[in-house]
């Protein structure tokens, strides 16, 4: 509810004055930054870990759960930070669901990956790792575009 | 010109990437010709790793099982490429949009101490 007032009002607000509202796109968050690069970060890890033969077996699954946990953890609360973002036109909603549905995107790519760890093991050199890699990087550049 | 796909042979990275975009400039013009500075990066990702995930599945380093859960994760990657541009496409409007109105801004302040751009127009303040 507040929600919905909310957006009205800064609608309002960027009416009155020039520029610098979320007409297109939502501001640049650096909260919002430091959780997606967390989440990154800890992707990249994951993904050379499994490149450099790590995770072939899959035996290997259950002891980096809490990896797995740790991502999709830092992946959610990104996406609920960018999904409440203010917005002052109907072009900046589309590019914070956008935004949302490339974090998510990034989720759904560790989940896969984990699947794949937990029912075959992960082969390096199989790009195996890549499509994660290329969701949450695009999530990153998300995030970061009107830094 | 139009592809036999049924006598298509790729035999490496580079040869993958020319077809995809050769396709990808046939089937939608307009948005290869507006994307071509950001795609070609994730295409060529995308060219790389299927050529990896091919070779493994022919020397059997992996599963068929294995080889298709990694070619849905690609369909996924690629499917939110494009989500992407259109994405970068808003947030370039937000850019010009802030350009134009950072200048706006700044020269009405500089004439009459009015801000009436503050997210964009952020004077320092005078030291004492």
């Amino acid at each position: 509810m507040l929600e919905t007032m909310g957006r009205p009002l800064i609608g309002l607000v960027c009416a009155l004055s020039l520029g610098g509202c979320a007409v297109f796109a939502p501001p640049y968050d650096p909260t919002l930054d430091g959780k997606i690069t967390t989440a990154y970060e800890g992707v990249a890890k994951l993904a050379a870990e499994a490149e450099m033969g790590l995770y072939v077996d899959k035996a290997t699954y259950p002891g980096k759960i809490e990896t797995y946990a740790d991502i999709q953890a830092a992946l959610a609360v990104a996406a609920v930070r960018a999904a409440t973002q203010p917005y002052a036109a109907k072009p900046a909603q589309k590019a914070i669901d956008a935004e949302v549905s490339l974090i998510k995107g990034c989720s759904a790519q560790v989940q896969g990956l984990a699947q794949l760890h937990q029912l075959q093991g992960i082969v390096p050199n199989t790009g195996a790792t890549t499509a994660m890699m290329v969701s949450c990087d695009q999530a990153a550049k998300a995030v970061t575009a009107m830094k | 010109m139009s592809i036999d796909f049924s006598t298509l042979q790729v035999d490496d990275v580079d040869s993958l990437v020319s077809v995809l975009e050769q396709q990808l400039g046939d089937t939608a013009t307009d948005w290869w010709n507006a994307n071509k500075t950001v795609v070609p990066g994730y295409l060529r990702s995308l060219a790389e790793a299927t050529i990896q995930t091919r070779t493994a599945l022919a020397n059997h380093q992996i599963t068929p099982e294995a080889a298709d859960m990694i070619l849905h994760n690609q369909e996924l990657a690629f499917n939110q490429t494009i989500q992407f541009t259109k994405f970068m496409s808003l947030a370039l409007g937000q850019t010009l949009l802030n350009t134009v109105f950072q200048v706006v801004g700044w020269v009405i302040y500089n004439k009459t101490g009015v801000n009436i751009a503050p997210n964009l127009v952020q004077p320092t303040t005078p030291t004492a």
